[in-house]
């Protein structure tokens, strides 16, 4: 079984590939193995009705105790047969069916697909496998009827028939979810062997009826179905014919031995069943369209399966199981010949079609004897399937449960009527009559399979014994009614006959009455509209409320996140009881100097509408807390901090050359206010939040360890750096791709167009200056020898410095981010002091290799002990006594370091470029912002191009 | 253990003065708001680490360095704040060069989607599913899948395409 399933999920990956070879012949594929498989589940047929069980099981899930655990039993059997032996000769159709290729190719895997998942839904006992085959079901059938994506109308289709059986689906996951608490299993022959008999199991199984009616589209979700009659004739065969919609009658009939007993069962499925048995029916009589006259028969069809399972006796699941095959097999016998006549004629309007019988003596055959089936005309399956349906609603009638039996029978016997009229409609009207479209084109090969699959309904028909027999298990399950009597052609006469020679009687009646209209359709189902109309209200809900709640003002937005941070864990914070006087004022004079310079610093920011003093000042800020860093005992931060204040400061100049020399002003003084009492209030609950973490700490320190492990397993003294490059090495990881997506993010905003790559380079001094710099300037009003002298000097002893801070940092403050600052202000030096000539002299090359070469050096430097057997990020230490060096050791985490330095230089190179030559590039285009005299506005660029 | 106190009143002014400046349009003024709130932040992972000690290198006393983890995620965050201070800076000279200036202005798709709410109507992205059900009406019949003529031509067009 687990391999039929497996065979055809492959085939449907592959198929759509080896289609490009074999033509739509491809489908051939999918038939041979199906019809194979077919055969196979056939021979288990005997086993299976002496009442056993075959079991597979492959552990998926053990912690969450779900497996792909699939079971044979007579149910099951029924549908794999039905799957497996209908869609195999649905597959030899669909190879004379299709002719191009492309459409073959797309379909041919999306129906294997379907096929493998279907099959997985009717055997897996597990109830999340089962659910996970009807999810796979509905989105292949969601892709097969968007299959032509052009058409808006089929797209539309293609949605509403996804969204009503996904919600259906949804529901019921959460009636296994529901009744798994119940019975503490996901499997369905455990939950059916011991039924909890509670309010919450009743509700599961509730949830879990309301998944299968929308799967197999009873009221109040039977509009979905026509709909999904987009899809290509054979799709429509297989999955909203034969297979897919009887997914849902398959669950109810699984599940009602366990929950027939409950006081809403019968009366609910009879109800409905018989609501959408005679809605669709009479709505096929309107139909002009013969597919989608079919589609509304099968609606009905449907509901009647629903009706007579409903009944939840012995007797009806035979009945109901045998109308179950019967339909599968004469409804995609019918459809086929929907196909047939469609190839033929090019048209599927009762208006055009007509007489066809003389000329397609073989379809029209198929038709008839399929027609007869669905009307239950004896001696074919249908009607074997109708008669013990009636018998069965008549027993219950006798046995106890009057009113629902009663009901059933009357519904039953009207509903046949409606059937035999449409019957008619769809025979008389497509092959009797006048000829209207003469045929152009005939396939013999394309009639075969609906001939086939229409004589097995009739031949099965004599059959009556041998499916008793078959579906014994299943029949047996159910806990009420009288033994069920074996299916037989002739049982007398009873009422049961009597009323089916009424119905033919009253549906040809029907027929000649009001058969031969050929109005269109109009008007649209309550329920459909219904559907339409929630789906407006949940757009226009979703407009109402984003809206309202999203303004698009970024100090809107920043103002509510920031209040709810205030108010909501403010008052938990002051409501915990956390905070305690225990304080220490300070932890040297020192730091309170610092401190109030800093703090001051900071609130003349806040007033300053100077650009470039408001900077000065946030310098003030950011040296002050690299000082307060150094103090409280962080080297390595007050180096860190004080390097990239350098470097921002160096950028930032270079920025505001272009930019005027006041901040805009915000008029609304209020508005002023407002944002100072936000602001402080944001400030005291930091303040308070981060006394209380401490104040409120339990646990010890992780870091009381960390002194240890550095030395043991990062082979480090500098635990800061050991911890950057070790322990936490996944974090650092991340913040040097933030540190990468930052710099190309400043390079693309400079230079949109062009890539940062440098610019071509220029002969050499055009006025013969001697300079000191290779890049330098070539005017004269621009150099600065004596900045060009000390660059020179300054460059290789910057770089060192560097390198020297990479090389210790393992062991001694430094490390890659310090030594990647340091080389990114000398690279800033060679800049002002040639412009970007002279800094495409120092680094010929684009950043972005640097950027790049840098995080592949961390990430292989994070996993190549695996490739020697180690764990991820594993450091191993090499130690080698070096000539004039002395002994060293040599950490091989030293490589993640020396990654993480490439990329923070090549960022600060990356921003010098942009912001430095690239502003540069813009003046002399004219494309830079032009700022005006003592202002806080400036012009744009001339001609940029947005 | 007990916290400094000097230093958590130093980290909340700062947060309060960059708040202060977050709330504006100006994204230079933003900027600023943003470097002060994250220095702010920097130093409460001072306060909530502990007392001050020595630096945190192996060879010290254990019992009086500072608390290296904290430390550890300050330096990180250090060099962010820097590489996204340098974004904005240039986003900043990037719209003073579109537009002669930095406010941050109302986001247009959010503002369609107000006016929309307004006047009652629903997204721009909504189908009306209802209006077109042509699969009910007569069938104009079709070759290969239920529709229109035009994907015939549509697919080949697609075979032709793919070759």
């Amino acid at each position: 079984m687990l391999l039929t399933v497996s065979i055809l999920a492959l085939l449907g990956v592959v198929a759509s590939a080896l289609s490009s070879r074999m033509g739509r012949f491809v489908f051939l594929l999918p038939a041979a193995a199906s019809i194979g498989a077919a055969i196979w589940f056939g021979m288990q047929g005997p086993a299976v009705a002496a009442g056993a069980v075959l079991q597979e099981r492959v552990e998926w899930m053990p912690a969450l105790d779900i497996a792909i655990d699939l079971r044979l039993g007579a149910l099951q059997w029924l549908l794999a047969m039905v799957v497996l032996g209908v869609g195999g000769l649905i597959f030899v159709y669909c190879a004379w069916y299709f002719e191009s290729k492309t459409l073959a190719s797309r379909t041919v895997g999306l129906l294997t697909g379907f096929a493998a998942s279907m099959l997985l839904l009717v055997l897996s006992d597990d109830l999340i496998v089962l659910l996970v085959g009807w999810e796979l079901t509905t989105v292949f059938s969601y892709l097969l009827v968007g299959l032509n994506h052009r058409s808006a109308s089929n797209r539309r289709a293609a949605q509403t028939a996804l969204i009503v059986t996904t919600i259906g689906g949804l529901t019921m996951l959460v009636g296994v979810m529901l009744l798994e608490s119940e019975t503490g299993t996901f499997s369905l022959a455990a939950t059916l062997e011991a039924v909890p008999q509670t309010g919450a199991a009743a509700w599961a199984a509730a949830l879990m009826v309301v998944g299968a009616l929308s799967k197999s589209a009873i009221v109040p979700f039977q509009y979905w179905l026509p709909g999904a009659m987009a899809a290509p004739t054979p799709v429509s065969a297989f999955l909203h014919a034969a297979a897919m919609v009887k997914a849902g009658i398959f669950l109810i009939a699984a599940l009602s031995p366990a929950f027939v007993e409950l006081p809403w069962w019968r009366w609910g499925l009879v109800g409905l069943g018989i609501i959408t048995m005679l809605l669709g029916a009479v709505r096929a009589m309107r139909q002009l369209d013969i597919k989608v006259l079919l589609a509304h028969g099968t609606v009905s069809q449907l509901g009647l399966l629903v009706t007579v399972l409903g009944i939840g006796t012995h007797a009806s699941m035979q009945a109901g199981l045998t109308l179950l095959a019967a339909h599968a097999v004469f409804k995609a016998a019918l459809f086929m010949v929907v196909g047939v006549v469609d190839k033929a004629t090019g048209t599927r309007d009762l208006r055009e079609l007509g007489g066809l019988a003389r000329r397609m003596p073989l379809a029209a055959g198929a038709a008839i004897l399929a027609a007869a089936s669905m009307a239950g005309i004896p001696p074919a399956l249908g009607f074997l399937g109708k008669e013990a349906a009636l018998d069965a609603a008549l027993g219950d009638a006798d046995g106890g449960l009057m009113a629902i039996g009663w009901l059933a029978f009357i519904g039953i016997a009207v509903g046949a009527a409606l059937t035999v009229a449409y019957s008619l409609r769809f025979v008389m009207g497509v092959f009797f009559g006048r000829l209207v479209t003469e045929p152009k084109r005939r396939s013999r090969a394309l009639v075969v399979a609906p001939v086939l699959l229409a004589l097995l309904g009739l031949v099965a028909g004599f059959g009556g014994d041998l499916i008793s027999a078959l579906l014994e298990p299943q029949v047996d399950a159910v806990p009420a009614g009288e033994d069920a009597p074996h299916l037989a052609l002739w049982h007398g006469f009873t009422p049961a006959l009597i009323s089916s020679m009424v119905a033919w009687l009253l549906g040809a009646l029907l027929h000649r009455s009001i058969g031969g209209r050929r109005r269109a359709p109009h008007g649209q189902d309550p329920l459909e509209r219904g559907y339409h109309a929630g789906m407006r209200a949940l757009d226009r809900l979703a407009v109402e409320v984003t809206g309202r709640i999203q303004t698009g003002s970024l100090p809107m937005h920043l103002t509510t996140i920031l209040l709810v941070t205030v108010a909501f864990p403010g008052i938990a914070l002051l409501l915990s009881g956390a905070l305690t006087s225990d304080v220490r004022l300070f932890d040297s004079p020192g730091q309170v100097a610092t401190a109030v310079i800093v703090s001051i610093a900071a609130v003349a920011v806040t007033t300053t509408r100077g650009r470039l003093k408001a900077f000065m000042l946030l310098s003030v800020v950011g040296y002050g807390v690299a000082l307060l860093f150094l103090l409280h005992g962080a080297p390595d931060l007050a180096l860190t901090q004080a390097l990239a204040e350098t470097v921002f400061l160096v950028i930032l100049v270079l920025v505001l050359r272009r930019l005027p020399k006041y901040f805009t002003n915000r008029p609304l003084r209020a508005a002023r206010y407002l944002r100072a009492m936000l602001g402080i209030a944001v400030g005291t609950f930091g303040a308070l939040a981060a006394l209380a973490a401490l104040q409120a700490r339990t646990g010890e320190p992780i870091s009381d360890g960390f002194y240890r492990w550095a030395y043991e397993f990062g082979h480090g003294e500098n635990i800061v750096n050991v911890t950057l490059v070790d322990i936490r090495a996944w974090d650092t990881l991340g913040e040097v791709s933030v540190v990468l997506a930052a710099a190309t993010g400043v390079a693309s905003l400079i230079f949109v167009r062009r890539p940062t790559a440098g610019t071509p380079r220029q002969t050499q001094s055009a006025t013969g200056r001697r300079t000191w710099l290779r890049g330098a300037f070539t005017s004269e009003q621009l150099a600065s020898p004596v900045l060009e002298m000390m660059t020179r000097l300054l460059f290789p002893v910057m770089m060192t410095l560097s390198i020297y801070l990479l090389a210790v940092g393992h062991n001694e403050p430094g490390g890659g981010f310090a030594g990647g600052l340091v080389a990114g202000i000398a690279l800033a030096v060679r800049y002002l002091a040639g412009g970007g000539q002279e800094l495409l002299e120092a680094v010929p090359f684009d950043a972005g290799k640097l950027l790049g070469g840098g995080m592949a050096v961390v990430v292989l430097s994070v996993i190549w002990p695996v490739l020697i057997g180690g764990r991820i990020g594993e450091s191993y230490a090499i130690e080698a006594t070096l000539p004039l060096l002395g002994e060293q050791k040599l950490v091989t985490t030293v490589f993640f370091d020396i990654g993480v330095w490439l990329i923070v230089i090549g960022a600060m190179l990356d921003f010098v470029r942009s912001l430095g030559a690239g502003i540069d590039l813009h003046s002399e285009q004219n494309v830079a912002p032009r700022p005006q005299w003592r202002s806080d506005r400036s012009l744009p660029g001339e001609g940029v191009r947005r | 253990m007990t916290p400094t106190l000097i230093l958590a009143i130093a980290g909340g002014v700062l947060i309060a003065a960059g708040v202060y400046l977050l709330l504006e349009r100006s994204l230079m003024r933003i900027l600023a708001g943003v470097m002060l709130a994250g220095n702010g932040i920097n130093l409460l992972f001072l306060v909530s680490s502990g007392p001050a000690g020595t630096a945190p290198i192996v060879g010290e006393d254990p019992e009086a360095i500072a608390d290296p983890l904290p430390q550890a995620m300050v330096l990180t965050a250090i060099v962010i704040s820097l590489a996204t201070s340098a974004f904005l800076l240039a986003m900043s000279y990037r719209s003073f060069q579109l537009e002669g200036h930095d406010e941050v202005a109302d986001d247009v798709e959010d503002a369609i989607v107000r006016r929309r709410a307004e006047a009652d109507l629903s997204s721009e992205a909504y189908v009306d599913t209802s209006s077109d059900s042509d699969s009910e009406s007569g069938g104009r019949a079709d070759s290969e899948l239920g529709g229109r003529p035009e994907r015939e031509t549509g697919s080949r067009a697609e075979d032709e395409e793919a070759r």
